[in-house]
């Protein structure tokens, strides 16, 4: 459509682009890339390689091009380096050449953890050099989850799916197989549902999930510091009903500072 | 790829959906399944195979689709394959006795197509006409 677009309003009006989508759960990254530079893709032992295969036309440039989404592993500690081409290009050499340097100094600047990568790329490509072109850079990492998971979010429906998709990361590093990380997600997930309802009407209210495991027991608490409210959705009842059949048990505590609720459920260790 | 997908196989709408069904696309994702029945089809499949996760607004919005599917004379038929989380959820709160349930999407387009032949026999009230539903 933003291809349509840039045609339709003539000449000269091409644009290089980058899509990524990162999964943590799966660990998985999806890539679509439209005459944009390619991304360097750092895996914990410290490869270093450049994601070349997703390269389609730049926007804006004809009508109807195709492009791929290709998918590559992403595995917790993996790092993603995107830049624009000022970061690489110099006058007297060739894209090749500045994706080289730029492959050996993310290897190298990899190895450190005394400052961001980012940083650590842009100093050791670009320090005292002039710069001939606007220059973006941006790190992406994934980090391994605590032991204890403590989460704010913003009361509104659309923090669900990353709720759930966090939980479900923190869950198998938990140990729970694959319907328990169900069970145990929904049922949060329908919790904060109701800490989303109770927040209506609250201007920037919150809602805290915390996430704890011993060797048996998941512990999931969220809680709500909006204004209580006693109207109720229709169906809301449902909510509770689910998260009673899927864990083990549930308690709900409410007072005028808000409402906090309880679910536990004992991990089997069983695939 | 986007969230649903609509197609038709023998006048019969097909939506697969993509995606998690909770409160934050509840409502929408209702209008969207409403609108893929079209005007004239006497069942709608809603494939969950590929949805992961469905709340319980997820589950109100499937039972009150069935019953707006139902003043328009239509069926509504979802396939959850055996394997999915959403089967067992499903049986938790009894979505069975109000919707109709296949594993395979065969088997919910066999049911449409069961359901499109007895809508095609004639009703002996109606002259002849195949019965339809204005205030749809």
């Amino acid at each position: 459509m933003l291809n349509e677009l840039l045609i339709s309003m003539g000449r000269n009006r091409a644009a290089t682009l980058s899509i990524f989508e990162l999964d943590p759960e799966t660990e998985e990254l999806q890539a679509v890339i439209a005459g944009h530079v390619p991304p360097l893709l750092i895996e914990p032992q410290g490869n270093a390689r450049l994601l070349e295969q997703a390269h389609g036309l730049p926007v804006g440039v004809r009508s109807g091009p195709s492009y791929q989404a290709c998918r590559y592993p992403f595995s917790t500690g993996s790092r993603l380096l995107l830049y624009t081409d000022g970061l690489i290009e110099r006058r007297d050499e060739s894209i090749d050449e500045g994706l080289r340097r730029l492959t050996i100094a993310a290897r190298a600047a990899a190895k450190h953890t005394d400052s961001s990568l980012a940083d650590r790329v842009y100093r050791a490509l670009l320090d005292g050099t002039p710069l001939e072109d606007d220059v973006a850079l941006l790190a992406i990492e994934t980090v391994p989850l605590e032991n204890t998971l403590e989460m704010t979010f913003s009361a509104h429906p659309s923090v669900l799916g990353g709720l759930r998709s966090t939980l479900g990361r923190w869950l198998r590093g938990a140990g729970a197989n694959a319907n328990e990380l169900f069970d145990i997600s929904l049922s949060a997930s329908e919790a904060a549902t109701n800490a989303i309802e109770h927040a209506y009407g609250a201007r920037e209210a919150t809602f805290t999930v915390r996430c704890e495991h011993d060797d048996d027991d998941v512990t999931i608490t969220v809680r709500d510091l909006g204004r209580w409210r006693t109207t109720r959705s229709r169906g809301g009842g449902r909510g509770l009903e689910i998260m009673r059949s899927l864990v083990d048990s549930v308690t709900v505590n409410s007072d005028e500072h808000g409402t906090v609720v309880t679910m536990i459920k004992r991990l089997s260790h069983q695939t | 790829m986007s969230p649903l997908d609509i197609q038709r196989i023998d006048g019969v709408p097909i939506v697969h959906v993509h995606q998690d069904i909770d409160a934050a696309n509840a409502t929408i994702t209702q209008q969207q399944l409403a609108d893929a029945l079209g005007p004239d089809a006497s069942s709608l499949i809603v494939d969950l195979s590929d949805t992961r996760y469905l709340d319980s607004a997820g589950i109100d919005m499937l039972l009150r689709l069935g019953d707006r599917l139902d003043r328009r004379r239509a069926e509504l038929i979802l396939v959850i394959p055996e394997t999915s989380q959403l089967k067992r959820l499903a049986a938790i709160v009894g979505m069975p006795d109000a919707i109709a349930i296949h594993p395979t999407l065969t088997q919910a387009q066999q049911q449409a197509a069961k359901a499109h032949k007895q809508d095609r026999v004639p009703h002996p009230d109606t002259d002849g006409t195949i019965a339809g539903c204005p205030h749809a």
